[in-house]
């Protein structure tokens, strides 16, 4: 369901098995129709994740580790527990952050910055991200067992830093299972999500920072 | 007589003047120097000459202005050429540059922070961290007395400008100086390897926070 918020950097001239063998969507209408209801119908969404920051010219890639937790309708905390530790909440339009044991809070009404991530975070999530044409120009494939929306940014500044933002979704449930941001040069992070766990029930309490 | 005395006392405060003007003033007062070539018995780079690669979580701080943590690459290409990468924890790469030998190539740099003379700031800060080339180069070494342990001060040219090392025992470098302008702390050694290395400017005001995540 996290589409994300890591769009930010990602680019691709590089194209992957798995990318090849997709085929342009039937039905994307019913597609979209399909993730606006699954999502009016998400009250919370549990993952663990791996960010795998792949460059070039390192010979092996960087891997990051996490958790994230979402309660509708604006409640996120996105959590990185190794090699690092790094928590950010967003909470009622407040932006908190926590690193190495020193918390930073931000009204999201003053910070644009802010205000831009907790829109795509949230707007991902509650389905409206894949409908904003005015920044992305949309492609829609599918192979047999998943749906990829391709997005490509129409902002030059941000194409300079960002090639694609790859969404791939499971056939099954319609849940995102990775994200991959390509960068123009071929470097990419790919985010993957696991162990996904959808409408428990979570204390408000999981959105504190301390 | 007397008018000698003068002129040799004015001489030496002179003198005392200009060395204490460049001498990082934590380290003042030094004994009586001796002449010294570094070498493999005497010194010890903190980083080998050859190595594959360094992830550090940093933080980069320049006053009240900015505050960026991220992850920083350092990557050997080949003798005496490197590439640095430093990347938000989201993955977003905020400046990629290759310096050393081969000169200075920047691949990419985020438009907030493409100013050269930044980037070469960050070059020469990891520079002086690499120490590239400082075995074999004549320094002065002053011996401090235990406070509360005994250190050797090493004086030397490192790219023409004058730096202290400050080493404790004969392994481990916990300070590097490039005059009063830089000063780099290392500390929390493992295996003869720093992992917090804090790069602090005293002109500007300019910090770099590293902790060595791998190698």
């Amino acid at each position: 369901m996290i589409r994300s918020v890591f769009f930010l950097a990602a680019f691709l001239i590089y194209t992957n098995s798995f990318a090849q063998s997709f085929k342009t969507m039937k039905d994307s209408k019913a597609f979209q129709q399909k993730l606006h209801s699954i999502a009016a119908k998400t009250t919370s969404l549990q993952s663990n994740f791996v960010q795998i920051k792949h460059l070039d010219v390192l010979s092996e890639d960087i891997e990051s580790n996490g958790k994230l937790v979402y309660k509708a309708n604006n409640k996120l905390r996105w959590e990185y527990t190794t090699p690092l530790e790094y928590l950010i909440i967003l909470n009622d339009g407040k932006v908190s952050i926590k690193d190495e044991g020193k918390v930073s809070s931000y009204d999201l009404s003053g910070n644009k910055t802010f205000q831009k991530i907790n829109e795509m975070m949230i707007g991902s999530i509650q389905g409206d991200l894949l409908v904003n044409e005015a920044d992305y120009k949309y492609e829609f494939k599918e192979n047999s067992t998943n749906y990829l929306v391709v997005m490509y940014p129409k902002e030059k500044k941000v194409q300079e830093f960002m090639k694609s933002i790859n969404i791939y979704f499971s056939k099954k449930d319609y849940s995102v299972e990775q994200v991959k941001m390509l960068e123009q040069s071929g470097d990419y992070t790919l985010m993957k999500f696991k162990n996904k766990k959808t409408n428990a029930s979570i204390s408000d309490k999981t959105f504190n920072i301390n | 007589m007397q008018a000698s005395l003068t002129k040799l006392l004015i001489l030496i405060s002179i003198l005392v003047f200009f060395v204490s003007c460049s001498t990082p003033k934590h380290l003042l007062p030094l004994s009586k120097g001796k002449a010294s070539i570094l070498s493999k018995d005497n010194f010890k780079p903190i980083f080998k000459d050859k190595f594959k690669s360094f992830l550090f979580k940093t933080t980069l701080t320049y006053g009240d202005k900015l505050e960026q943590g991220g992850l920083l690459a350092l990557k050997q290409l080949s003798e005496g050429n490197y590439r640095t990468i430093f990347m938000t924890k989201f993955g977003m790469t905020l400046f990629d540059f290759e310096f050393g030998e081969n000169g200075f190539i920047v691949h990419k740099v985020l438009e907030q922070m493409d100013r050269k003379i930044f980037l070469k700031i960050i070059e020469q800060d990891l520079e002086m961290l690499l120490s590239r080339g400082v075995l074999g180069n004549k320094a002065t070494f002053f011996e401090k007395e235990p406070t509360p342990k005994k250190k050797l001060v090493f004086k030397t040219k490192l790219n023409k400008k004058t730096h202290f090392f400050v080493q404790e025992g004969t392994h481990k470098i916990t300070e590097i100086h490039q005059k009063r302008a830089v000063s780099i702390l290392l500390s929390k050694y493992i295996a003869q390897i720093p992992h917090s290395i804090n790069i602090q400017h005293h002109n500007i005001p300019l910090t770099m926070k590293l902790t060595l995540l791998k190698h």
